[in-house]
């Protein structure tokens, strides 16, 4: 996981030293900077010019790029990192360290967000239930990830009930039905092509009446550039009025995954993501430009195919991956 | 900004240097190297190409092309190579496999394959072989009845090589048989180990992998991983409707050295084209697809009466409107048309978006309207107006927004008459493309008004 993005990192460290001393060479000889080479070799330190690491700076933008972050990001986080070396002078010992930290620093200010406590939102509100809405393009795992949310709040002592509302692909009922037998669930289902608020709203009903802590409601997978459908999940919102509205997303869909949450976004808030397959050697750009475009926590990952193969996310899931 | 826009962005930057400024291509070939990567398309493919572009464009240009439209054709031509070799007799398949990765599109993606052959008249069978994921059987069982084809699977066997072993005898007498296999990443062992043994078992002529348009650089992993354990012969791209282009599963073309067959262009079993990598490089760069949709047209005016040829000799009336309409449910929504034409993101939105719901309405209002006023809209008036909108029921409002509907698809219609005559997209120059798109611009809103 993340392999490309970790070695590359390390070795740009090394090469910005590599450059920035090579040049201090070149220059030494007939140079008006003896005095500031004699300087800097007296008191340790060096300096990082912009030239000398111009073109590793575009190197460093193409890996970004081809790590799957997104060209914003990319250059938000090159300005960032410029910013904190170019012209900088640092201590020769440890060096490497330190220009580490620095990439890290600016990796980190631009990822960090403030996390949701799920659990604490769940419990502080008074009247039940809690009404979590998944949504996202098709065939990104919002149907497993459910399954998997709910054997995770189960855990809690957290009465579920499962919203059948994907009324559209073949299948998908039977396929949350075999979820709720499997992990013992209700389940309120209508028939395939009836109103997906509809089942909604009767899970929601059939929750209160039960005084049932919380309503997963699943939704059909639908592409972003199809106005009908977002018309749809428009509708959704207004009727279920969700607590908690949930994008589900492949961690291995590159840059779109991006432009899919923001076209989502416009239909009804997204609160948080879930990022799924996140075990099929993604590189990790997804993550970073998803948190810092949109500024909207991951609250799960999903990896691997059984239902424990689901993990908390906050930033140092990435960042202690990648350093 | 579409990758088609951004490489032109690229290129311009070319022209009108006729002698040649070195700084000046290579800023072109970082900006190429910028977009390239940006759309996903896998980063050693993107060197080697823009090396190959940075070559040709120090190159002595042929006569008759300026430097620009030199490297643009360069440019095209090493795009569609990569997109693998077309074989132009589709060599026709007895047994296929499809593997892909989890949420790709697999099962949706047999169904429309069946519905494709069966069409052409092959007698076509189904088998699941999904035995991880809940509910696949019944998912495939729903498809295959709604496509009509014959479908066999076992929701109690939780071994895939038993049920297609079962289903290879079943289906002995059929021209085709599909067998639509469980979501893995490839890098999975286990996962890899059985789809290994369906493969010996089933002994496939065709291994066919499904990939999501929306695929990042991880596409060259699996691609080479899946070829790797069972030898990739072919590639579907599916969800070609949303908002990425396929870019990562170039990377895909150049691991397995083979070619993308289908694409998935939406969620109906329709929904799915053969690929033309021609056709599809002009779409990504945005030259338009005007053959594409002329032979889409053409299948369906052998079911209706509505010929596209025809339609640019007529004048463009209420009834034509109608028929339009009428066959548009066949073609597709008009954005799909748009997007062929490479026009999507000239017209106006409103204009993309008449839902299925509004198009039934407004046949009802024309099926109140009077010959006359069908063929010639112009006669409307208030009291008309209010005619119509007893007669069907609907609302004066309703009414008048058909007409602006109509009002502005007749403005659509008479540009592409215009163009008609000139639209050649092959031999389009730079500047006739921009122009034409110029055309499509929206203007400002300018209310007319209906006496």
């Amino acid at each position: 996981m993340f392999d490309l993005l970790k070695n590359k990192l390390s070795s740009f460290g090394k090469k910005i030293i590599k450059s920035t001393e090579e040049n201090e060479k070149r220059t030494l000889s007939p140079d008006i900077s003896v005095s500031s080479k004699a300087k800097s070799l007296i008191t340790g330190e060096i300096e990082i010019k912009e030239k000398d690491i111009e073109d590793l700076l575009f190197e460093f933008e193409l890996l970004l790029l081809e790590a799957d972050v997104n060209e914003e990001t990319t250059k938000k986080l090159v300005q960032k990192i410029s910013e904190k070396i170019v012209g900088k002078k640092f201590a020769r010992k440890n060096l490497k360290e330190t220009i580490n930290k620095e990439i890290k620093s600016a990796l980190k200010e631009l990822i960090q967000l403030e996390p949701i406590n799920l659990l604490k939102e769940i419990n502080s509100k008074k009247e039940k239930p809690f009404k979590i809405l998944f949504l996202g393009p098709n065939g990104a795992g919002k149907t497993t990830s459910i399954a998997k949310l709910a054997n995770h709040l189960q855990k809690q002592k957290l009465k579920i009930i499962l919203s059948a509302s994907d009324t559209f692909r073949a299948a998908s009922i039977e396929q949350l039905e075999k979820h709720s037998q499997n992990l013992n669930l209700r389940l309120i289902k209508h028939k395939y092509g009836s109103d997906p608020s509809a089942v909604a709203f009767d899970a929601i009903e059939s929750a209160k009446a039960s005084k049932t802590d919380i309503v997963l409601i699943d939704s059909a997978g639908r592409q972003e550039t199809n106005k009908n459908l977002m018309e749809e999940l428009k509708k959704m919102h207004r009727v279920i009025k969700p607590d908690l509205t949930l994008f589900v997303g492949e961690s291995l869909s590159g840059k779109t995954l991006l432009e899919q949450a923001k076209q989502f976004n416009e239909a009804g808030t997204i609160n948080g993501f879930i990022l799924t397959k996140i075990d099929t050697d993604t590189k990790g750009g997804t993550i970073i430009s998803l948190l810092s475009e949109l500024k909207k926590p991951i609250l799960f990952v999903g990896t691997g195919q059984e239902y424990k193969d689901f993990q908390k996310f906050d930033e140092n899931f990435l960042i202690e991956r990648i350093f | 900004m579409s990758l088609g826009k951004r490489l032109r962005n690229a290129l311009d930057k070319l022209q009108g240097s006729s002698s040649i400024d070195k700084e000046i291509v290579k800023e072109a070939v970082k900006e190429i190297q910028r977009a390239l990567i940006a759309s996903d398309v896998e980063v050693n493919l993107v060197l080697n190409l823009s090396k190959k572009i940075e070559e040709k464009a120090f190159e002595k240009i042929p006569a008759g092309l300026s430097r620009q439209e030199h490297v643009i054709k360069t440019t095209y031509e090493l795009l569609s190579q990569l997109l693998g070799k077309q074989d132009s007799d589709f060599k026709e398949p007895k047994k296929v496999l499809l593997v892909g990765l989890f949420g790709s599109g697999k099962t949706t993606s047999s169904a429309k394959i069946a519905k494709w052959f069966s069409k052409r008249g092959k007698k076509t069978a189904l088998i699941a072989a999904d035995t991880h994921r809940p509910a696949s059987f019944e998912q495939l069982q729903q498809l295959s009845k709604k496509v009509n084809v014959d479908f066999f699977g076992n929701p109690k066997e939780k071994n895939p090589e038993k049920i297609v072993e079962t289903g290879l005898k079943k289906f002995k007498n059929k021209d085709l048989i599909i067998v639509d296999s469980a979501g893995r990443s490839a890098l999975d062992e286990n996962l890899t180990k059985e789809i290994v043994k369906v493969k010996k078992t089933f002994k496939p002529d065709a291994i066919w992998l499904v990939l999501s348009a929306d695929i990042g650089q991880v596409a060259k992993k699996q691609a080479q991983h899946f070829n790797k354990a069972l030898g990739i012969t072919g590639i579907i791209i599916t969800k070609m409707d949303g908002s990425s282009k396929g870019g990562g599963a170039l990377a895909a073309c150049a691991e397995t050295s083979s070619p993308v067959l289908f694409i998935g262009t939406g969620e109906k079993p329709d929904d799915f084209e053969q690929f033309d990598n021609e056709r599809f490089l002009s779409r990504i760069m945005g030259y338009g697809d005007l053959q594409s949709l002329l032979e889409k047209a053409k299948t369906v005016s052998l079911e209706s009466d509505l010929s596209p040829e025809q339609m640019l000799q007529q004048d463009f009336t209420l009834k034509s409107f109608y028929q339009q309409l009428e066959a548009s449910k066949k073609i597709g929504p008009l954005d799909k048309v748009a997007d062929m034409l490479g026009l999507k993101m000239q017209l106006p939105q409103e204009q993309l978006d008449l839902g299925q719901e509004k198009l039934d309405n407004f046949k009802v209002m024309m099926d109140s309207m009077t010959k006359q006023e069908q063929l010639q809209p112009d006669v409307m008036n208030s009291s008309r107006i209010n005619r119509i909108a007893k007669g069907s029921g609907r609302t004066e409002q309703d009414v008048r927004e058909l007409l602006k509907s109509f009002k502005q698809s007749k403005k659509m219609f008479d540009q592409f008459k215009k163009m008609q005559s000139s639209f050649n997209p092959e031999k389009m120059s730079q500047k006739d493309v921009e122009n034409l798109m110029k055309k499509f611009q929206p203007k400002k809103k300018k209310k007319f008004r209906l006496r």
